[in-house]
């Protein structure tokens, strides 16, 4: 299960991003062993993640967070999405998802 | 031939792939906690019970009799993709929680787990809207045509109207030129299209025809003022418009018995025949209805959503409605945003809240505002009534032990001769699903102690009752045990405590032949055992006279002498076979294992056996705001959440429990100077106040553009935006 900050459990939610621009997002998760966190792969954007004590930046949407080290507990995790150059006004719709 | 591989003398911890193939008959039991990869295959009956924790991929195929139960320790398995395949006979029982794809398929019998949970992968569904580097200020200049099949043709004025509550995009204008009007009406594709500053052209409206016209004569002036308007619906509107052919049903077959259609077939006038179709859907859910509802029977290039995936029974469409009529109750709960981008059609969850974690929205400040006004309205309510429907199918138990039931006879008389007090102590299994463990779905009396005392506390008797469960919650074993007090013979004549009989009811279950996703008892046996009386000095028939030990007691037939001892009593074995046409084949064989007497007996009845694995009902939820709240005599407010699970709708109706008593969900509406071409349905604002304070954070759910005096120097463009105030 996928969770906001306060622990309420999320399914779906909404971001605006512009051009070249950086946005953050912080939730927690159920990890349990030998699940990963994965991204559907987005032309417009790079979506990378990483737990939050992690320096290192992971690619969610090729290689996926593996969440065995953090197996049984619920944990917060950074993900990041960054834009590359928009031109037109647009919507893109995505996963973030926690499976084998 | 026959193979059994006993995987607990092969033990592994970790396997890259293993493979068990047999001939005839296997028997295979390894036990792996990891593997990339497990095949069991044999030619014709087959037991795979892999205890495997975690696997990549597992297919368990066979030609006839497989029972396949992967599991390790009753806990649940981890399998990426599970192939489940039998020509005849199939039983499998992965109980898993954590299974990507499973295939089930059999030619004849087939009993496939329902304990494999659907939904292994958890999801966070975003719809992002990405915003071009393009700065916005007050100050925009704005250009705008409007196109027939590609020829400028001059507009006086237009709006374009996207209502809330509504799924259409209206288009209205008025021309230049009443002249223009043969034009309009001629062609194929109208445009309208805008742009900012110096970006490209956006198409802002699109339609292939016209939908009405209007034309008024006039004089102004002293000049003719004669107008032409025209209105033109968007092609969301034609693709939800449309109407099956024929009623159609589809279904999930592992889920819900196939629908009956109506006997009689429709015909119309020219003497066509429409028959109602029934379409079988394997793991039906959302994400599947909105592609074989609005993909292929509407139109729609694809469905882009943030709505949470859900498996789904059966849905209908029928003559009289449109097909996304069929599609709305089971969107209706998020109080869906459905819209068109690029022949996209895109559903957005209106309920949803901005999450702690996430960025606030981009600001819609008071700069850009001609107007905002903004209603909101507190209901004071304790929780939110919720209806739902769930299966029985469980994923734990919990045990209850009831405190004793005690029964004195006489009450008053303790002393009396004929004084017994019966002490009952039940427990009971409650049977219960993670996603909303305080909810017991059933209750199973799973032991019965019932201790008759006499006055001074001494034990007259004792029957003990206790029902074994399978993990379909299925009774497979019953057993009652009986004391009395009794001579321990030869020795003891003076009576004590003894077990004197234990009847042991054992059920097994079958797959049902004629509707697979049925089962029924294939066989019952009662085997009973006790006490058994010995006569060595009067004899039958030259043998040791022997009989059941409470009968001979009861009767008075015990002597000095006489011996005893413990053993079979009786054992009477039920078969039943279900028939075509509703009839069932009934073979009973009794024998006293003491007296070496049996009986057969074998009949055709009336009746159906099958039982169903799940049984759907409809029940209610007071949904709380929080697990810390209770009720403090305020009312409740009520929503049905038809199908939707318990892991959607409890967050679903706290949201909109805290809409209703916060006044997030009030209305909104807003005037805007100017074109705002990121402003969507679905579209999210934090609006921002005259002391740069945030007044809420806004979803648009309607929009209105109005384009006045175009082409002139006093062209105006107000967009109006209509919403709910979400936090």
């Amino acid at each position: 299960m996928i969770y906001d900050l306060d622990n309420n459990p999320l399914s779906s939610s909404f971001l605006d991003i512009k051009s070249n621009q950086l946005q953050e997002i912080s939730v927690r998760i159920d990890c349990a062993a030998p699940e990963v966190l994965r991204c559907d792969d987005i032309p417009e954007l790079t979506v990378t993640g990483k737990h939050i004590d992690q320096t290192d930046w992971t690619d969610l949407e090729t290689t996926g967070l593996d969440l065995s080290e953090w197996n049984g507990s619920r944990e917060t995790f950074q993900i990041r999405l960054q834009a590359g150059e928009i031109l037109t006004v647009d919507l893109v719709d995505f996963s973030i998802s926690v499976g084998i | 031939m026959s193979l059994i591989n006993h995987g607990s003398k092969a033990q592994s911890s970790s396997s890259d792939q293993i493979q068990f193939v047999a001939g005839f008959e296997m028997l295979a039991v390894p036990q792996l906690l990891t593997t990339g990869k497990a095949n069991f295959a044999a030619a014709f009956n087959m037991t795979a019970v892999p205890a495997l924790s975690a696997t990549a991929e597992a297919d368990f195929i066979i030609e006839f009799g497989m029972t396949a139960v992967p599991r390790l320790n009753d806990e649940p398995n981890v399998l990426a993709e599970a192939l489940f395949e039998a020509e005849f006979g199939m039983t499998a029982v992965p109980a898993s929680s954590f299974l990507e794809f499973a295939n089930f398929s059999a030619a004849f019998n087939m009993i496939a787990s329902p304990v494999v949970k659907r939904s292994s992968v958890t999801t966070l569904k975003l719809s992002v809207t990405l915003l071009p580097d393009v700065p916005v200020t007050k100050r925009q200049k704005l250009r705008f045509q409007f196109l027939a099949d590609g020829v400028p043709v001059p507009i006086k004025s237009a709006v374009i109207d996207e209502p809330a509550g509504s799924t259409g995009k209206r288009f209205e204008a008025v021309l230049s030129r009443v002249s223009d009007k043969a034009v309009i009406k001629a062609a194929e594709l109208l445009q309208f299209q805008g742009k900012i500053n110096d970006s490209e052209w956006q198409t802002l409206f699109e339609s292939s025809k016209i939908s009405q016209t209007s034309e008024s004569i006039a004089l102004g002036s002293n000049q003719p003022a004669d107008e032409v308007s025209f209105g033109s619906l968007g092609d969301l509107n034609d693709k939800l418009s449309k109407s099956p052919e024929q009623s159609f049903t589809l279904y999930d077959p592992l889920r819900v018995d196939p629908p009956k259609p109506p006997d009689e077939i429709i015909v119309d006038t020219a003497g066509n025949a429409y028959a109602e179709q029934v379409f079988p859907v394997q793991n039906l859910d959302l994400y599947t209805l909105f592609e074989e509802m609005l993909v292929e029977r509407c139109g729609f290039d694809e469905v882009k959503t943030n709505l949470p995936n859900y498996a789904i029974r059966s849905v209908r469409a029928e003559t009289t409605s449109t097909i996304y009529d069929a599609v709305k109750p089971f969107i209706g709960q998020f109080r869906a945003l459905v819209f068109e981008v690029d022949g996209d059609v895109w559903i957005l969850d209106a309920t949803a809240s901005l999450p702690a974690g996430f960025p606030a929205p981009r600001e819609l400040h008071i700069s850009r505002y001609k107007q905002l006004s903004l209603n909101e309205q507190m209901t004071q309510l304790d929780g939110m009534l919720v209806s739902y429907s769930e299966n029985d199918a469980f994923d734990f138990y919990t045990v209850r032990v009831m405190p004793p039931e005690i029964d004195e006879d006489p009450a008053d008389d303790i002393f009396s001769d004929n004084y017994v007090k019966t002490t009952t102590v039940r427990t009971f299994y409650d049977y219960r699903n993670n996603n909303n463990p305080l909810v017991v779905m059933k209750t199973e009396l799973v032991k019965e102690v019932t201790t008759r005392t006499g006055t001074f506390g001494d034990i007259l008797g004792r029957n003990k009752l206790e029902r074994k469960f399978d993990n379909f919650g299925r009774e497979k074993k019953t057993i009652k045990t009986i004391e009395n007090r009794v001579p321990q013979l030869p020795d003891e004549t003076a009576l004590s405590l003894q077990i004197v009989k234990t009847e042991t009811v054992t059920n097994t279950f079958a797959t049902h032949p004629i509707n697979p996703k049925k089962y029924y008892i294939s066989k019952v046996v009662t085997d009973v055992t006790g006490l058994i009386a010995i006569d060595e000095e009067n004899k039958y028939l030259d043998q040791n006279f022997e009989q059941d030990f409470v009968r001979a007691h009861e009767a008075g037939n015990l002597k000095t002498g006489m011996t005893m001892r413990t053993g079979g009593i009786s054992k009477q074995t039920e078969k039943f076979l279900p028939l075509p046409d509703g009839m069932v084949q009934v073979t009973k064989s009794f024998d006293d294992l003491v007296r070496k007497i049996s009986k057969d007996h074998s009949e055709i009845r009336v009746g159906d056996i099958g039982l169903n694995l799940q049984t759907t009902r409809q029940r209610q939820i007071i949904v709380l705001p929080s697990n810390q709240s209770s009720r403090t005599g305020k009312p409740l407010a009520s929503m049905s959440m038809a199908e939707l699970p318990s892991e959607i709708f409890i967050p679903l109706a706290r949201r909109e429990l805290n809409a209703l008593q916060t006044g997030a969900g009030g209305e909104v509406s807003v005037d805007l100077d100017g074109l705002e071409l990121g402003i969507r349905k679905g579209s999210v604002f934090n609006m921002i106040g005259r002391a740069e304070e945030s007044r809420g954070i806004l979803i648009v759910e309607g929009k209105r553009e109005t384009f006045d005096a175009l082409g002139t120097t006093a062209q105006n463009v107000t967009t109006s935006l209509q919403g709910v105030k979400i936090a």
